[in-house]
């Protein structure tokens, strides 16, 4: 709290900080402005395992990718002053050249240097641990050209009495980590996973993968410029008003009224698009809450694409039984399944038997509700999608 | 000054708030504590007329309307005011009776805590984006899900789990952790859980329920995201109940579909696997009327054929 002024001290570094976990590239952000406002060469954060031997992943700024990779891979653990690092207590930042870490001419003697640092100019260093949870250790670094010179006393305690502030970040980025991990599932799978979130100026701020496919699949009907373009101008202009009457007002996650747009696609079945607003009424009342709307957009064509495999391994089935559990929740009977397979009825029926003692179950109707609502299932695309139960 | 929150507990408390259900109101009072004032709340200022817009009260205030100053205040406030897109947003604290009034490293205090107060009640707009996004993906319809992280926490419950989780005896979902009734299930559940991250596999496991069986789908998940931090990725269980329930909203189906009252009925059935005939049947209408507003539901759809259409119900968002 006392670096309010003096060096690393600015408002704006902070911005960068703590805006780090909400933004995309938020952290290279922050280390940049990092480098700039220290006078370091370059810098980069590692989250490691918890004996910070081995490198999970990071951010850097100022190392070229190859050499970055060779000391995440490599010189990460030959570097001098990291033994000295893992002897001094965590949450503060020490100086390569001051502390007593590694004295010069030792460091100017070693692998690391002449095989790795020496090509990148890479003299001094200032680096600490971080923070520490759940089991992996988070370390700074920053690094100095010989003309840039060692990180000085004053220069240390401003890295320190940054520390905290870095801390705290790291306990969000964190938080929100969490978040997004459970929120990117959610959205990869389930019948809802195409929406884009719109805000009050109709721009979209949040397009989900599943949507973007059929952006891509469908250029006719639907673009995204700043705003969600259709095609059709009687569409657009239906569009325009639900998603008026979303932000106009009304209750927080109902569809508005008659709020189905349906765009035609040449030999399908048309593209519905729903408008629904997200909280017009906001639970946090001091600061103008900025409102959404969800626009989904539902194709009634994908028809589930069994993986049979999958299948077979969830329910204890072999592969052909797997494969006609399928058959028969994509609506077949059991006739066509027989011609279909080149088989006598007797034994597809014989097999539909076996698959109904193995899933415990004493219907077609029973069967298909138990493999639709299996995570066993994929879209044209590919990628492995879980339908949910209806 | 024994009992003093520390800064940094105060800074956490900020930082936190838009992360926390009562977040800004514990914040208000650490904040309270930290200069001894009776009173603090945080206060929304229209830039022309001064008058207050918006309010969010610390403790003691709750209930207390609008901008009437708390009951028995001195005159002596504490203020700090900062503008946030062109915004002004006002801090207020006070005490009660003939108490000291406030010194000036009280509000040298409070002069360093603005700038962090702005920059997290920017963050509440950051948020907002994440929260919406997760409110978008949370429909009831969704199915009965649970997600586990790698602690085993239960990070995600789908509108439907809580129903079933209400109605069994056989879940239990306490502290953030799920608990089977009886010691073999509890175990073979931990051993299906344990078995699947180790794996990166899924597996089932039954559980006999009075309205049939209920299958419990434990499947580990990848979960690719993007920041400095590593996805360990999640564990979904799905609640499978062979007798689940159909999708029977009318209301909704009309709504989505632009259809009359009978033909989201004959729709919804449709959807459900009936046999056009067995829908008359049950209706009391004729097949021939059945066959006329299954045309009109095509019609209004643009669907061509019985299939096409209940993918599309089963698709709604309901």
């Amino acid at each position: 709290m006392n670096n309010t002024r003096g060096l690393l001290a600015s408002e704006r570094l902070l911005d960068q900080l703590y805006f780090a976990p909400y933004e995309a590239s938020g952290w290279h952000g922050f280390l940049k402005e990092m480098v700039r406002q220290s006078g370091s060469r370059s810098a980069r954060l590692l989250v490691m395992n918890q004996q910070a031997d081995q490198v999970y992943s990071g951010v850097q700024v100022n190392t070229d990718d190859k050499a970055h990779k060779a000391f995440v891979d490599h010189f990460v653990n030959l570097c001098p002053w990291r033994p000295g690092l893992a002897h001094l207590p965590p949450g503060k930042f020490y100086s390569s050249y001051l502390d007593g870490i590694c004295d010069q001419k030792t460091f100017y003697r070693s692998e690391f240097f002449n095989d790795w640092a020496k090509e990148l100019d890479i003299h001094h260093g200032a680096s600490g641990t971080v923070w520490q949870f759940e089991g992996q250790t988070i370390q700074m670094f920053f690094q100095r050209t010989g003309g840039q010179g060692h990180f000085r006393r004053y220069e240390t305690d401003a890295f320190n009495a940054l520390a905290p502030h870095i801390r705290r970040a790291l306990r969000l980025e964190a938080i929100i980590h969490q978040q997004k991990q459970k929120q990117g599932y959610l959205e990869h799978t389930g019948r809802f996973s195409a929406f884009i979130l719109l805000d009050a100026n109709q721009r979209a701020v949040h397009v989900s993968e599943a949507a973007w496919r059929h952006i891509q699949d469908n250029p006719h009907a639907l673009r995204l410029g700043k705003r969600v373009l259709l095609q059709n101008g009687e569409a657009q202009q239906r569009l325009d008003f639900l998603l008026k009457a979303s932000f106009a007002g009304g209750t927080a996650g109902a569809p508005v009224t008659g709020g189905v747009i349906a765009l035609p696609r040449p030999e399908r079945s048309p593209l519905l698009l729903q408008v629904v607003p997200l909280h017009p009424d906001a639970d946090r009342p001091l600061m103008p809450v900025p409102a959404h709307a969800a626009l989904y957009l539902v194709d009634g064509d994908a028809e589930p694409e069994f993986d049979t495999k999958k299948l077979a391994n969830l329910l204890g089935l072999t592969q052909a039984e797997a494969e006609i559990a399928a058959l028969v929740a994509g609506g077949q009977t059991a006739a066509k399944i027989a011609s279909f397979r080149r088989v006598s009825l007797h034994t597809v029926r014989s097999q539909i038997k076996s698959i109904y003692f193995k899933t415990d179950v004493s219907s077609q109707a029973q069967l298909t509700r138990l493999v639709k609502a299996l995570p066993a299932t994929r879209d044209r695309q590919g990628r492995s999608r879980t339908p949910f139960l209806s | 000054m024994a009992g003093e929150p520390d800064l940094t507990k105060v800074l956490d408390s900020i930082y936190f708030a838009p992360h926390g259900g009562s977040g800004w109101c514990d914040c208000l009072n650490l904040i309270c504590e930290l200069v001894r004032g009776d009173a603090a709340r945080l206060l929304r200022i229209d830039k022309q007329t001064e008058q207050v817009v918006a309010e969010l009260p610390g403790q003691n205030l709750a209930g207390q309307a609008g901008d009437s100053d708390f009951q028995g205040a001195n005159s002596g406030a504490l203020h700090g005011r900062f503008v946030a897109d062109g915004l002004v947003v006002e801090l207020k604290v006070q005490r009660v009776g003939e108490g000291d009034p406030f010194t000036p490293r009280d509000r040298s205090v409070l002069d360093e805590l603005m700038p962090h107060i702005a920059r997290a009640l920017r963050q509440d707009g950051a948020s907002r984006l994440l929260m919406d996004r997760h409110a978008a993906v949370s429909r009831p319809n969704q199915g009965a899900l649970l997600l586990l992280n790698v602690q085993q926490e239960v990070v995600f419950v789908s509108t439907r789990a809580k129903d079933w989780l209400s109605q069994t005896s056989r879940m239990t979902l306490r502290d953030n952790h799920l608990y089977l009734s009886g010691y073999k299930k509890q175990t073979e559940f931990s051993d299906l859980v344990r078995y699947c991250m180790g794996q990166r596999g899924s597996g089932m496991m039954a559980l006999p329920e009075k309205t049939g069986v209920v299958r419990l789908l434990v499947s580990f998940e990848e979960a690719g995201i993007d920041g400095i931090f590593e996805s360990n990725g999640l564990i979904a269980i799905f609640i499978l109940a062979i007798e689940s329930e159909d999708i029977d909203d009318e209301d909704a189906i009309a709504r989505w579909l632009g259809l009359t009252e009978q033909e989201a009925r004959i729709a919804t059935r449709i959807a459900q696997g009936v046999r056009p005939a067995d829908i008359a049947a049950a209706l009391g209408v004729s097949l021939h009327t059945v066959r006329h507003h299954l045309k009109n539901i095509y019609r209004k759809t643009g669907t061509h054929s019985q299939s096409q259409l209940t993918a599309m119900v089963l698709n709604l968002p309901l």
